[in-house]
């Protein structure tokens, strides 16, 4: 596995042709993964804090939209390098409630609403808006 | 009774406006555009540009790509026409690249990916195979 430093995202980001023509006009993505497709954690770790940096407009995210997804992610090996001053909106689904404070520890300081699932402690849904730091 | 017979054609752009307003806006392109220029100008409205969901979907997780021929038609043919009007795309992961490198999408805003597995989403997202 490779390690996450700012080095390789940065090194990744010029490799990718396609979404590099659209990284500054796209403020709108949802993702999803396919749910029995087998996907490691790290793999996922290293997906959404390179969407983050790649798309530098970004005003919402949604990651995993389906509520019966399966997939989730953990955030524990995100570095703390990967901010965005733009996004306002993020949907996501992670593993524990630290994930959830990683990712409101102020990486994203304009962010207003936070819509989380944590899967570990069975089916939870925290919804957050208007997040002030 | 010979003359009884009204074709699409004979319509006032108003009708033709609310019919097509109630049809899926894929098919109307996949179907009427390039048939003449009077279809083409009424299809280039933005309320069929804006979204545009170029994907097979049935039920959760059984989203597919659209077929060759409809995605050859698509990629040839009606996305050069719009593609400064479309604003959001939603795309299977697999035709994906194709479809965002068949035009100019100077307005697009959003970008709805389904359909992503382990190779196709690291490779879009991190550069790796």
């Amino acid at each position: 596995m490779i390690n996450l430093t700012g080095f390789n995202l940065i090194f990744y980001l010029d490799q990718t042709s396609l979404t590099h023509i659209f990284k500054n006009q796209i403020s709108s993505l949802v993702i999803e993964i396919v749910a029995n497709e087998y996907v490691a954690y790290e793999d996922y770790a290293l997906i959404f804090p390179n969407i983050i940096i790649m798309f530098s407009n970004l005003k919402y995210l949604n990651f995993h939209p389906s509520d019966v997804c399966l997939q989730r992610i953990t955030f524990n090996s995100v570095p703390t390098s990967v901010f965005s001053s733009t996004l306002l909106e993020l949907r996501i689904q992670v593993f524990t409630v630290e994930d959830c404070l990683y990712l409101l520890d102020g990486r994203f300081d304009q962010l207003r609403v936070f819509n989380v699932r944590i899967r570990s402690g069975g089916h939870t849904i925290l919804k957050i808006y208007k997040v002030d730091f | 009774m010979k003359y009884s017979c009204v074709q699409l054609n004979d319509l006032p752009d108003e009708i033709l406006l609310l019919i097509f307003k109630k049809l899926n806006n894929i098919e109307l392109f996949y179907s009427l555009i390039g048939v003449n220029k009077r279809l083409d100008k009424i299809l280039r409205d933005c309320i069929f540009t804006n979204t545009l969901t170029l994907l097979e979907y049935f039920s959760y997780n059984r989203i597919y790509s659209l077929s060759d021929p409809i995605l050859n038609r698509f990629c040839w043919q009606i996305l050069p026409n719009i593609e400064h009007k479309i604003k959001w795309f939603n795309l299977e992961a697999s035709s994906m690249e194709r479809i965002l490198l068949s035009g100019n999408y100077s307005n697009l805003s959003g970008l709805g990916i389904y359909n992503i597995t382990k190779e196709n989403g690291l490779h879009f997202f991190t550069g790796k195979m």
